[in-house]
């Protein structure tokens, strides 16, 4: 089991590079996942790794640590409800307002693996076809090259696969390729995966027309959510939804966005406000 | 409480299926074959039938054609529960009458969520 001292000083990694905020009682769960990372550099145990690295503060080792503490957990359609509200009340304005000539864009932060990015695709493509909505976008970021990796390869297990997503929509948008279901080339066209980094200036991805950022949040401290809020701010439009996980709120926030009044989960950038400093 | 009917000629999957959809406050029926389900359901048609493909004496897709053209046949929601797991077997259940498909293995989560989508949970 990784000392308390060991899980401090990842504490402060994971805080300085990434912004989140560690657990200490899931000592046991960071050693698991260390442990597999320690063997592979010739190590018995994870703390070893840690006393490494306290000697080489710039050691990119601190990257594949701190990436490997970071929760990845997701699924298609996870919550079910956002990407009905989403497709049913938000996609029809934005459909209006943006015509045919301009694209939806939409920003998918924090998106893991990729199963929200490329659900909001299916949801997109689906009403695209149906005539709906004219072209779109999806940006789909995560600051873990090694989940951005697996996200862009859209290749999911079986047991991924059925989490969250229809039959009809799994023989629609993928394709099966041995033990793996793979999403078809059309719908992985659509998604650009970037790396990125939630504390930094976002202005490269450009605006967007609506935000996913779900079940991020809840992994910084109360400074760090308030900065990271303000980041997307400035890069949604005005009146433009956020939504964000089933227990997030926007505390630290109010400056640049709102509770909706009609949807649980959802907010609104504020109109007319500009947020930079 | 909704009303299942699990068709598997596995016990053990009958049994792990009992349990995770008991959880799901549904009342449970078994049947080991195809042609038992159809008894069933002549007796008292389920809400839902959580359906295998392979079985001896009468397959899950003949069933399921079967039940579809008996009285009050339209009105179980069918998701079927099986290792056929490629793309030919899915559209023959879709087009047999099958709403949802579950490839085995499977566990709870799996379960719930594909019934979750067809309205039952």
């Amino acid at each position: 089991m990784l000392s308390d001292a060991h899980v401090a000083e990842l504490a402060r990694a994971a805080r300085r590079r990434v912004g989140v905020a560690l657990d200490p009682s899931k000592a046991q769960m960071y050693h698991l996942r260390l442990t597999p990372i320690a063997r592979r550099e010739g190590l018995t145990h994870p703390g070893e790794l840690i006393e490494m690295g306290l000697m080489r503060p710039d050691d990119p080792a601190w990257d594949v640590m701190v990436d490997a503490l970071l929760n990845a957990e997701t699924s298609f359609f996870r919550d079910r409800t956002p990407f009905d509200v989403f497709s049913k009340a938000i996609l029809p304005e934005l459909a209006h307002k943006r015509g045919e000539s301009d694209k939806i864009r939409i920003w998918s932060a924090g998106c893991s693996t990729g199963q929200e990015a490329y659900s909001l695709a299916m949801l997109l493509h689906e009403a695209r076809e149906e005539g709906r909505c004219g072209p779109f976008e999806v940006i789909a970021t995560d600051i873990s090259e090694r989940l951005l990796d697996r996200a862009r390869s859209g290749a999911y297990s079986q047991f991924e696969a059925q989490r969250g997503l229809s039959i009809r929509r799994l023989i629609r948008h993928f394709e099966r390729a041995g033990d793996t279901w793979r999403i078809s080339d059309r719908l992985r066209a659509s998604v650009r995966f970037i790396n990125h980094n939630l504390l930094h200036d976002a202005g490269q991805l450009g605006m967007f027309d609506a935000i996913f950022c779900r079940n991020v949040l809840s992994a910084f401290d109360a400074e760090t959510r308030a900065d990271v809020l303000e980041r997307l701010g400035e890069a949604a439009h005005n009146d433009a939804p956020l939504f964000l996980g089933a227990d997030e709120d926007i505390a630290g926030g109010m400056r640049c966005f709102t509770p909706s009044r009609v949807h649980q989960g959802v907010f609104t950038r504020i109109t007319g406000r500009a947020v930079a400093a | 409480m909704k009303s299942c009917l699990v068709v598997d000629d596995s016990r053990v999957i009958r049994k792990v299926a009992r349990r995770i959809l008991e959880d799901l406050r549904f009342t449970i029926d078994e049947a080991g074959d195809g042609l038992e389900a159809l008894q069933s359901c002549r007796k008292t048609m389920p809400d839902a039938i959580l359906l295998d493909w392979r079985m001896p004496v009468m397959s899950g897709v003949d069933f399921l054609k079967q039940l579809r053209k008996e009285p009050g046949g339209d009105k179980p929601v069918v998701v079927f529960c099986t290792t056929e797991n490629d793309v030919a077997h899915i559209s023959e259940a879709i087009k047999a009458g099958a709403d949802e498909y579950i490839m085995k293995p499977f566990d709870g989560d799996i379960l719930q969520s594909k019934f979750t989508e067809v309205g039952l949970v």
